[in-house]
């Protein structure tokens, strides 16, 4: 059950402010959640750290690649109301770009043994599903890979996935599980 | 001959409208309530509004936030009364930007009091709960969990407990601890009524029960999870007035 995603696909770490990735259209980011790690074990210094910091590092992260992404809207349009419900491209057709954020299944559904490693799972998806709605009105799409780290091939179906979604106009705020089917008759969060 | 031993339930915030609401329902259903709030005057006046009425409560400062606050909370608890059967996390602070203006300034407090303090404080129960044969903790999410604008930090906060609460639920279940959440739509409270009269009149028109949510709509909710036989755990409810499922409409010919 190793949570290995970040080193699994590899890419920048995103602590390091350093270490800004070149600007591109399309952003995949793997943030690394904290690993196995249970309440029952977490002492407050811990959850501070292993929960708190990586949800911070994401915040700013996912706040880096957005402002990466050139906006095809103009600053005027994008500051729009909160209750913006108009086409996320413009009239040619083109949206500004896409984020897609890939967590762990098994600690997103639940598992015991993986509280912390869970409360860090929701709130990722939770912050993707709000910048999936703050982002819209400047073309950015938001979507969400849950993905079973053991599925055969997983890598290669990572890849497809997120290519898809790429080009994929129109498509934000979804949430798509990779996953062997075991999860059937569970409820998603 | 000794008063028989009621169940202790904790509840955070309970100072605030949501929190006092949550305090008197558990004890009116025979709970003993400590009644912990940053602000003492509000949790002394809910532990009297509850002695008041026959019920018993304790009042104790709690700093949600900081660590020897927490530890003090529950070593007093066990001390006073000897038990800890239910935990109400319903301490919580709204203070949020859109993603591009986040700070430290709001992404600190955001964390410690709505996230790292609630999960704090639920380790600290497990064993008490364990020693009684089981429990109940709630946790106090929000209808933000399923994203909402200009709410990145708290949304993120309210899902964090949403996803804690599914693998403890799953790890605690043999030893009889129930762990749930709870997502409250807008509730009528002088927190949210920081919230801006637009964003208030949208949201209850988006609400198919055409009403604002009242404390008492979250707090009938929480005695029912706190009930030693209840057969719920790891859920997260809506107590929303059908606002998650969709935007109300009326059908044609209907309207009167």
């Amino acid at each position: 059950m190793a949570l290995d995603l970040a080193r699994m696909f590899g890419g920048h770490p995103i602590a390091d402010p350093t270490a800004l990735p070149p600007a591109r259209k399309h952003y995949v980011l793997v943030p690394p959640a904290p690993e196995s790690l249970s309440l029952t074990a977490a002492g407050d210094d811990a959850l501070v750290t292993e929960l708190g910091d990586a949800l911070r590092n994401c915040v700013y992260a996912l706040q880096r690649l957005a402002s990466l992404i050139d906006s095809v809207v103009a600053p005027h349009v994008a500051d729009a109301d909160p209750d913006y419900d108009g086409p996320i491209q413009d009239e040619a057709g083109q949206d500004s770009g896409s984020i897609t954020i890939v967590l762990p299944a098994a600690a997103t559904l639940g598992e015991a043994g993986y509280s912390v490693t869970s409360a860090f799972c929701g709130g990722v998806l939770s912050l993707a599903r709000t910048l999936a709605i703050e982002l819209r009105r400047q073309h950015i799409r938001v979507n969400t890979l849950m993905v079973d780290q053991h599925l055969p091939g997983v890598v290669a179906s990572v890849a497809t996935q997120v290519t898809a979604l790429m080009s994929m106009p129109g498509v934000t705020g979804q949430e798509i599980y990779l996953a062997d089917g075991l999860d059937c008759g569970r409820i998603r969060p | 001959m000794s008063a028989p031993v009621a169940p202790v339930a904790i509840v955070t915030g309970a100072g605030g409208a949501i929190g006092a609401a949550i305090a008197t329902r558990l004890a009116e259903a025979g709970h003993l309530v400590v009644a912990a709030d940053l602000d003492q005057v509000g949790a002394a006046a809910t532990r009297a509004g509850i002695t008041t009425g026959g019920g018993r409560a304790d009042a104790c400062r709690l700093d949600v936030g900081d660590q020897a606050s927490r530890a003090e909370l529950v070593a007093g608890v066990l001390d006073r009364h000897g038990r800890i059967d239910v935990l109400v996390n319903c301490a919580g602070i709204l203070r949020d930007a859109r993603i591009g203006d986040l700070t430290e300034q709001t992404l600190l407090p955001t964390l410690a009091v709505n996230l790292i303090g609630p999960l704090s404080l639920a380790r600290q129960v497990i064993d008490p709960m364990t020693s009684e044969g089981g429990g109940s903790i709630i946790n106090i999410a929000s209808r933000a969990w399923l994203g909402i604008f200009g709410s990145a930090s708290y949304s993120m906060t309210k899902g964090a407990l949403v996803g804690v609460t599914r693998s403890l639920a799953l790890e605690l279940g043999p030893v009889g601890i129930r762990v749930n959440a709870i997502a409250p739509g807008y509730v009528q409270t002088p927190m949210s009524a920081s919230l801006p009269p637009q964003v208030v009149r949208r949201s209850v028109n988006a609400t198919p029960l055409r009403r604002a949510g009242n404390p008492d709509d979250v707090a009938r909710l929480a005695t029912e999870l706190a009930h030693p036989q209840s057969f719920v755990t790891g859920q997260v409810i809506a107590v929303c007035g059908g606002r998650t499922i969709g935007q109300p409409g009326m059908a044609e010919g209907t309207a009167s």
